[in-house]
C-alpha cells in the first residue's frame, strides 16, 4: 500500500513536469523549441527578443502561478471537506471564494481612487481586502455551527451557497457600476484566469501557497483521526478547536491570495480531492501531495486548453467549470457517495 | 494496592445549569474490569467523557494513580487513557490497519510517520483482535462485529493504562458480546484497567468484577461486586421499575429480569 502510494506520487509528478514545457511552447503565439534554440543562439539582449520576452515574462510566471494556484485550491478542498466534515465542502461550494472575490473586486474597481491612497506596506490591498472578506465569512459559517451543533452536511452546504449569492449580489452591483475601461479586466479577472505578467505575482503567491502547504500538510494526522470522530480525536490529545481555527485561518489566507490573484477558480478544489482519495486511500498524509500534484497538473492542463481550445483565449476558470461539472455529476451520482449524505 | 482512578466529589452541570452529577465519589483499582449500569439518560456517557477528559469536570477531583487528572497535558492523558464513543460517524473510508494504527498517535512526534515501533504495536493490536485477513479492508465495509474489534485494536494500540468504552456490545449479536467481553477481561489479566457502559447486564455480571448503579436521577445506588450491588431493591431504585433476581441456571451467576407491567 505504502510502496504503492510512492510510485502514484511519482507519476504524477512526471506527468505535472510533462506538461510544463507545453504550457511554455503553445498559446496565442506558438513557438517551438527550434525557434526558441535560434532566437537563444543569436543571443540578443533579452528585451529586443520578442519570443525570449513571451517566454520569460509570459509563459513562464504564467505555468508557475497556474501550477501553484491549482496546488492551493486542491489543498484548500481537502482541508475544508476534512474541517468540515463533508465530502462536497471547499472554499468554492461554502462561499469563501465569492467573498474573497468581493473584496479582491471592490479594492480593484477602487484603485486609482481613495483606496490606493492608503499606504499598505508591500501586501496588495486587494489580498488583504480578500482577506478580510473571506475571515469573515469564515466565521460566519463556524457560528453557525457553533450555534447548531447538528447542522446536517446538506444544510452547510446550502448556507454557504446561499452566502456565495449574497457575495455574488453585491459584485453584480459593483459590475454595474464599474466604468466600462476597468469592466474590460475585471471580467477576465471575474471569470477566473492565470494570465499574469512578470514575477511579481508568482513572488506572491508562492511566499503565501508554500508555507501555507507545508503547515496544512503537518496536521495531516490530526486531521485523519478528526475526520474519523471527533471524540476519540479530543481523547487522544488534539485540541479541535485550536485545530479549526489554525486550519481556517491558514486556508482563508490561502483562498484570499489566490483569488486576488487569478479570481474564483472553481471545481478543482471540489474534484481533485476525490480523485486523490481514489488512488492513494483517505489518509491525509497521502492525499495531500497527491492532490497537490494532481491539481497543479490539472489546471495546467486545463489553462492549455483554454489557451488553444477556441480561436481566441478563454478564462481558463470556464474550462474548468466545463470538465468539472461532468466529472462532479459522476462522483455524485456514483456508488460511493451515498453514505457520505446519510 | 493504590487505585489508578479515584473520583472525588465530583460534580457536573451542562450549560443550562441543570445540575447532572453531585458529589460522586469512586475508585477504581488497576486490572480490574468495571461496569457503569443505569438507566437511559443516567449519565453513563457523560460519566465516561468526564474521566476521558473530553467534558472538563466543574467542581471536584479525578485523580489518575493520585495525581489530578487536570494536571496532566491532554498528550500526556492520552497516552493513559483511552475512549471509544458508542458510536461513530467517519467521514472517509480509511482501511482497518489505519484506523489501528492511528491508536499511536499520542506517541507519535509531530510531523513523523509510523516506526518500527508502531508497526510492531499495530501488528500486535490487529492480531489481537483476529483482524489480521481484514488489514486493507475499509471501515465502511466491515460488519457491526468487524467494526468494534477493530475500534478495540485500535484504542489498544494507543497503549493506554484505563480503556474507557461506552456501549462496546450495543449491536453485536450474543457471541460477538461474548467475544468482545472475553477480549476486555484478557485485556484486564494483562494489568489494563478498563471501564465499559452498558446495558447488556445479565451478561456483564459475568465478566467485570466492580459494578457501579447509576439512577435517573444521576445519583450513584450502589457500588461493588454483583451480589451486593445489583439487588432488588437497588435495581428497582435506579431503574424505577421492579425487578427479579435470581441465579441463573446454567451460569450460577445472577438472573435479572424485570416485571411486566400490566399495561391495562
Amino acid at each position: 500500500m505504502k510502496q504503492g502510494n510512492k510510485t502514484k506520487i511519482f507519476f504524477c509528478f512526471l506527468l505535472l513536469i510533462l506538461l510544463t514545457p507545453l504550457s511554455i511552447f503553445i498559446g496565442y503565439e506558438p513557438i517551438s523549441p527550434w525557434r526558441l534554440w535560434q532566437e537563444i543562439q543569436q543571443s540578443r539582449p533579452v528585451n529586443q527578443s520578442l519570443v525570449i520576452e513571451i517566454i520569460l515574462f509570459h509563459r513562464m510566471p504564467r505555468t508557475l502561478v497556474t501550477i501553484l494556484v491549482g496546488m492551493g485550491l486542491s489543498i484548500g478542498g481537502v482541508t475544508f471537506q476534512a474541517l468540515l466534515r463533508n465530502p462536497l465542502a471547499t472554499p468554492y461550494t461554502l462561499g469563501t471564494s465569492s467573498f474573497a472575490s468581493l473584496g479582491a473586486y471592490i479594492a480593484y474597481l477602487g484603485m486609482n481612487s481613495f483606496l490606493s491612497s492608503l499606504p499598505i506596506i508591500s501586501i496588495p490591498l486587494s489580498h488583504l481586502l480578500a482577506f478580510t472578506f473571506a475571515i469573515g465569512e469564515v466565521f460566519i459559517i463556524l457560528m453557525l455551527i457553533k450555534t447548531k451543533p447538528k447542522l446536517s452536511a446538506t444544510l452547510l452546504l446550502l448556507c454557504g451557497i446561499t452566502l456565495g449569492m449574497l457575495a455574488n449580489a453585491f459584485i453584480s452591483i459593483l459590475r454595474y457600476w464599474a466604468s466600462p475601461d476597468k469592466l474590460v479586466f475585471m471580467e477576465r479577472w471575474w471569470f477566473g484566469s492565470t494570465q499574469v505578467l512578470g514575477y511579481q505575482p508568482v513572488i506572491l503567491v508562492a511566499s503565501i501557497s508554500i508555507p501555507a502547504f507545508i503547515l496544512i500538510w503537518s496536521y495531516s494526522s490530526a486531521l485523519d483521526q478528526y475526520t474519523f470522530d471527533v471524540e476519540i480525536a479530543q481523547s487522544r490529545g488534539i485540541n479541535i478547536a485550536k485545530l479549526q481555527i489554525h486550519l481556517f485561518i491558514i486556508v482563508s489566507i490561502l483562498t484570499a491570495v489566490i483569488v486576488a490573484e487569478t479570481g474564483p477558480i472553481g471545481f478543482v478544489g471540489l474534484i481533485v480531492p476525490h480523485v486523490a482519495r481514489y488512488f492513494v486511500g483517505s489518509s491525509h498524509r497521502w492525499v495531500f501531495p497527491f492532490s497537490a500534484l494532481i491539481g497543479g497538473a490539472f489546471l495546467l492542463f486545463c489553462d492549455i486548453l483554454s489557451r488553444k481550445l477556441f480561436r481566441t483565449e478563454i478564462p481558463v476558470g470556464i474550462i474548468t467549470t466545463l470538465i468539472g461539472v461532468p466529472i462532479f455529476l459522476y462522483i455524485l451520482f456514483g456508488k460511493n457517495f451515498k453514505e457520505w449524505m446519510i | 494496592m493504590n487505585p489508578i482512578l479515584t473520583v472525588e466529589t465530583l460534580s457536573f452541570h451542562y450549560h443550562d445549569g441543570e445540575p447532572l452529577f453531585e458529589n460522586i465519589q469512586f475508585s477504581i483499582f488497576p486490572g480490574t474490569l468495571t461496569a457503569l449500569i443505569g438507566p437511559n439518560g443516567s449519565g453513563k456517557s457523560t460519566l465516561l467523557r468526564l474521566l476521558a477528559g473530553i467534558i472538563p469536570a466543574r467542581q471536584g477531583k479525578i485523580l489518575l494513580n493520585q495525581t489530578s487528572l487536570c494536571s496532566f497535558s491532554i498528550r500526556e492523558r492520552a497516552q493513559r487513557i483511552a475512549f471509544l464513543p458508542q458510536n461513530i460517524f467517519p467521514v472517509f473510508p480509511l482501511t482497518v490497519f489505519e484506523i489501528v494504527a492511528m491508536g499511536r498517535y499520542p506517541w507519535k512526534p509531530i510531523l513523523s510517520g509510523l516506526s518500527q515501533k508502531d508497526y510492531e504495536i499495530t501488528d500486535k493490536c490487529i492480531h489481537l483482535m483476529n483482524l489480521n485477513s481484514l488489514e486493507d479492508r475499509p471501515y465502511s465495509e466491515l460488519s457491526g462485529g468487524e467494526c468494534k474489534r477493530t475500534l478495540i485494536a485500535s484504542i489498544l494500540a494507543q497503549e493506554p493504562e484505563i480503556l474507557l468504552l461506552d456501549e462496546p456490545l450495543a449491536g453485536l449479536d450474543l457471541p460477538h458480546q461474548i467475544e468482545t467481553l472475553h477480549h476486555l477481561c484478557k485485556l484486564t489479566q494483562e494489568g489494563y484497567t478498563v471501564i465499559i457502559a452498558s446495558h447488556e447486564i445479565n451478561i456483564i455480571t459475568r465478566f467485570a468484577q466492580k459494578f457501579i448503579l447509576l439512577s435517573s436521577n444521576h445519583q450513584i445506588i450502589a457500588q461493588g461486586d454483583a451480589e451486593t450491588t445489583l439487588t432488588k431493591d437497588n435495581l428497582n431504585r435506579a431503574y424505577n421499575a421492579s425487578f427479579w433476581v435470581g441465579t441463573h441456571p446454567l451460569t450460577k451467576g445472577l438472573l435479572i429480569e424485570v416485571e411486566q407491567k400490566e399495561t391495562r
